[in-house]
């Protein structure tokens, strides 16, 4: 009897399969499409991306559903995405850590050619943050401390091989001091270390220092121009040191899949991020909206992907 | 009988954990783990070396001392334990049935989506225990496996594994 | 005065009654799913928060903090398997009680203790919470080791049977958290090249193993074995004045550490309670029946795990560091709506800082009130058939551990903990240290290499910070304090009595 019953379970799956396969030859989007964030619910990035999932699912005309794949610096989610079926219905939000830092630290299934390229979801300026009763007062200042006073001067990382560490590399390359990086667990903890004297200066994201207004204050934006949402900020370039090292995201979708899905999920993109509810979050964090579509998205991608290499590798991280 | 049981248990026991403390400890030693970077802080074998260390003693501490007192104890100090052991060993092949269908719904939980194999699970689950009802065991594997996927996927936004046959699940 | 009239003003009207009210229940709820903890909760609320007002956003926030750190506890009790990590503790005497048919009276000793330790904190958090944030700046990554050092006496005072073998079971819990990426040098640790394994092994998926899925082996093996024929009863029971007199002070001293752990960013419910639990069975005058379903093991669990979530608040509003993804969602929050938390905070918006003291209020009642009402559902699930039951609890225990990072082999490890904690329960090794190991060991080895940068390499510099100094010595205290007692009496002349022998050797 459970022999007949499985029987008759199979055959109802395979013609309900047929069927699935005949829906796939409709118009995109057929279905819901799922966006992969691989980090955990409640973060900046999750955050930003259910910001930017609702308006466009308006724009698709399709449900977008936020999955979290959380895990090994975002690599595990990004595994997910290059892995997953190339058809447009599984994309990820890809920050620039898992995109452009951890391939250099170890060996991992995916790489910059694992992925087509939908957009440029969101790229806010990171700066190099001191306490705000700190006596540095300038990027200057604290370069002619740390000259005079070799490898005194403790510089905290969110974790080993993201963006404000390669920041700090980059930092170093260009000044040739001596600092002394030190590692904790995300930006909650390197910032109670700021505060309670640990270490004396870490690079964080825009929105940081807007929330933090009242105990920290930026010495160095890290960006080519004068930031939109913040002119009066002095940048890295103004005081004489060219870097820039933006944290940046956008959609890509594993590698191949049908021009048209690509075509119509980069639009919706856009199309979020020119809605009010995406402006008003990203204005209330001082967050710049940087649409890029997704061929000049994916150059961008490659040159930080190059350029972090080489600091990496300068810095004896990169294997 | 029983304390023999239980001594032997637990020399198995640490002596698994002795041999494979042992073995990683060895596997700290691969060149893979000499990075120079962060010297201060130490390498990154550095505290677990430190918890090994303390596994092997432990471990090595215990099995000696049980297989010792395995020959010394003959009156077990806790009977009430002593039946369920007895009927443990009756209910093995129920064990291994439970593991093994728990193993397989693993495996089948990302390849064939949660809704379908949760329903299979939930099917043949209870019989291990050997509860025999077939209308409450269909009524309850499915609206379980219904409700569960319904809670998550919907309520909670949690996207769970989809079937290789359904768009939907 | 006037602000806290203001922020009267400010939670007085429907949305954020109604937000409050929801709120703790869908905490309660996620709580009380294995596997599924706050976050879950907050994934749920995101797109409502951002864009309804701010207080109700915070009301509906804070109330999924309460009722998830809670509602673990309900799981731990009725089924031994812990909702959250948070309430590991309380299952080692809720559960006991539980199985002697007294599930009602174990939720009504977890219910009154969580709402005494939240109401607790949220005066602690009136009182003093800039005074409170100052002081745990003191708490570097040095005092962190130390505390995280001193917590470990956890492992043996949780140790019932034999102290060797679950010294060996923290041990391993411990080892098993370095698994994966390095913090520090950010090298993979013990993975053998499995790209999957690089994501660690974490506490969730090994939670459900060595509890839910142990207990289904456990049952499944015991099921030739006479029945222990149990009425099990229904409902809700607060324990009397008379119950709870002796234990007065024991709450006190139990809500007192959660607050002071609390205050401290990155350490922690699951870790407070379980200092508070090992000071209970060191000093309670019940410690020898603690562990076998003694009211003073509750008590102590889960004051200190709730509170927790008011002080968790002060290192959040007081100095802008949020402790885990829930108080970062709310500052979040708060700062869209252009509020910069920070020591002025408690000065420049006091109307808002006494809105969320009476929210926080709110949301203990509430929790109360849910956990009353829900009692009567929760312990009817232990009439359930047992097939049925073992069957539910593994399904839903197996998809929160899914749930938590969306990855498969999160499956795989929990089945491989089950097997694992099967054996373990067989032979006679505790889990619960493996759980206090996993939990303490990320915190202690990063403390200690962070302290060893900081201070150029030189251990001996640790000792020259006071605080760490004196955790330092307090650990060795307590370690020694057994031996003391023995010298104590040896020096009075007295042999020690039969009676606390017998103690000792529990």
């Amino acid at each position: 009897m459970t022999v007949t019953k499985l029987g008759a379970a199979a055959a109802a799956l395979a013609g309900l399969a047929a069927f699935g396969l005949a829906q796939m030859a409709q118009a995109f989007p057929e279905r819901p499409v799922t966006i992969v964030v691989p980090f955990s619910a409640g973060g900046g990035t999750d955050i930003t991306t259910r910001t930017l999932a609702a308006p466009m699912a308006e724009a698709l005309g399709s449900e977008v559903l936020v999955k979290n794949t959380a895990g090994a610096g975002g690599t595990i989610g990004t595994a997910e995405v290059a892995q997953a079926r190339p058809d447009g219905y599984t994309i990820g939000m890809m920050p620039v850590g898992p995109m452009t830092t951890q391939p250099h630290l170890r060996q991992l299934p995916y790489g910059p050619d694992s992925f087509d390229y939908i957009c440029m979801a969101y790229s806010a300026p990171s700066s190099i943050v001191v306490r705000s009763d700190s006596q540095f007062e300038s990027l200057e200042n604290m370069v002619d401390y740390a000259k005079a006073n070799p490898g005194k001067l403790n510089f905290g990382v969110q974790a080993i091989g993201s963006i404000p560490h390669v920041a700090g590399l980059g930092l170093v390359e260009a000044t040739g001091i001596q600092i002394e990086f030190i590692p904790f667990k995300g930006s909650a903890p390197t910032f109670k270390a700021m505060l309670d004297g640990s270490v004396d200066m870490f690079v964080a994201h825009i929105s940081f220092l807007t929330q933090n207004a009242d105990q920290v204050k930026s010495i160095a934006m890290l960006s080519e121009e004068p930031v939109s949402t913040a002119p009066e900020l002095p940048t890295a370039e103004q005081q004489g040191v060219a870097l820039d090292f933006p944290i940046w995201g956008g959609l890509v979708a594993p590698k191949g899949i049908p021009e048209d899905a690509r075509a119509k999920l980069e639009t919706a993109c856009q199309d979020g991020m020119l809605s009010d509810a995406f402006g008003e979050r990203m204005g209330s964090l001082r967050m710049p909206v940087t649409f890029l579509p997704g061929s000049e998205f994916e150059a961008f991608v490659r040159a930080e992907f190059a350029r972090n290499e080489t600091l990496l590798k300068n810095a004896g991280l990169s294997e | 009988m029983l304390v023999a049981a239980r001594a032997n248990g637990t020399t198995a026991v640490a002596t698994l954990a002795l041999g494979t403390a042992l073995f990683l400890f060895w596997h700290t030693f691969e060149p893979a783990y000499d990075t120079a970077f962060a010297a201060a802080g130490r390498g990154p074998v550095f505290y677990p070396r430190i918890l090994l260390g303390i596994i092997i003693v432990l471990a090595a501490t215990i099995a000696l001392k049980s297989l010792f007192q395995t020959s010394r104890v003959q009156i077990s100090r806790r009977p009430a334990d002593a039946a369920p052991d007895r009927a443990g060993w009756r209910a093995l092949p129920a064990l291994v049935a439970a593991i093994a269908l728990t193993a397989g719904y693993v495996m089948a939980f990302s390849a064939a989506g949660y809704l379908l194999s949760t329903v299979v699970y939930a099917l043949l689950l209870p019989l291990v225990f050997g509860y025999r009802n077939p209308l409450v065991i269909s009524a309850f594997a499915i609206s379980y496996a219904v409700a569960t996927w319904y809670l998550f996927e919907k309520v909670f936004l949690i996207i769970l594994p989809k079937s290789p046959w359904f768009a939907a699940f | 005065m006037d602000a806290a009239l203001l922020g009267l003003d400010l939670i007085l009207n429907w949305q954020v009654l109604l937000a409050v009210t929801l709120g703790t229940a869908l905490g309660v709820a996620v709580g009380v799913l294995p596997g599924l903890g706050s976050v879950v909760g907050i994934t749920m609320v995101l797109p409502f928060t951002l864009t309804m007002g701010q207080i109700p956003a915070i009301a509906l926030l804070l109330g999924i903090y309460c009722g998830s750190v809670y509602g673990g506890s309900i799981t731990a009790i009725v089924i031994n398997t812990p909702g959250t990590p948070q309430a590991a503790a309380t299952a080692l005497d809720g559960y006991p009680m539980a199985a002697r048919g007294e599930a009602d009276l174990a939720l009504g000793w977890a219910t009154a203790a969580s709402l005494a330790g939240g109401l607790f904190s949220v005066m602690v958090l009136m009182l003093a919470a800039p005074q409170l944030a100052a002081f745990s700046l003191n708490f570097t990554s040095v005092e962190y080791f130390a505390l995280g050092v001193f917590a470990l006496i956890c492992i043996a005072q949780v140790s019932r049977g034999s102290l060797l073998k679950g010294l060996l079971s923290g041990a391993i819990g411990m080892f098993i958290a370095t698994i994966g990426v390095d913090q520090v040098t950010g090298d993979m640790r013990f993975t053998f090249g499995n790209f999957q394994l690089s994501a660690g092994i974490s506490l969730i998926p090994a939670i459900v193993g060595l509890f839910a899925l142990s207990e289904m082996f456990v049952r499944v093996s015991e099921r030739y074995a006479p029945a222990i024929q149990t009425d099990f009863r229904i409902g809700f029971k607060i324990p009397g004045w008379r119950e709870w007199r002796p234990r007065l002070l024991l709450l006190f001293k139990s809500c007192t550490i959660g607050s002071f752990i609390g205050a401290l960013p990155g350490t922690g419910a699951a870790t407070s309670a379980f200092i508070s639990y090992a000071e209970a069975k060191r000093s309670s005058p019940n410690r020898a029946r603690i562990g076998k379903g003694e009211p003073d093991g509750i008590v102590s669990a889960e004051s200190a795990n709730n509170a927790v979530t008011g002080s968790a608040l002060v290192p959040t509003l007081a100095l802008g560091i949020p402790g885990d993804p829930v108080t970062a969602v709310m500052l979040g929050t708060l700062v869209v709506q252009g509020i910069t938390p920070g020591p002025r905070l408690f000065t420049d918006q006091l109307d808002i800082v006494y809105a969320i003291f009476l929210i926080l209020i709110a949301a203990n009642l509430i929790m109360f009130a849910v956990g009353a009402l829900g009692a009567q559902a929760f312990t009817r699930i232990l009439r359930v058939p047992q097939g049925l039951l073992m069957t539910g609890v593994v399904v839903i225990a197996l998809l929160g551990a899914y749930g938590v990072r969306g990855n498969p082999l999160d499956l795989i490890i929990a089945l491989a903990a089950g097997v694992v904690g099967f054996v373990m329960r067989k032979t006679g090794f505790p889990i619960a240290p493996m759980v206090i190991g996993m939990v303490l060991s990320p915190m202690i080895e990063n403390a200690l290499r962070q302290s060893l940068l900081l201070t150029r390499g030189d251990f001996w510099a640790f000792f020259d910070r006071p605080i760490a100094l004196g955790l330092f010595v307090l650990t060795a205290f307590v370690l020694l304090w057994p031996l003391l007692g023995l010298a104590w009496r040896r020096l009075r002349g007295t042999a020690p009595d039969p009676k606390s022998q017998a103690r000792g050797e529990e």
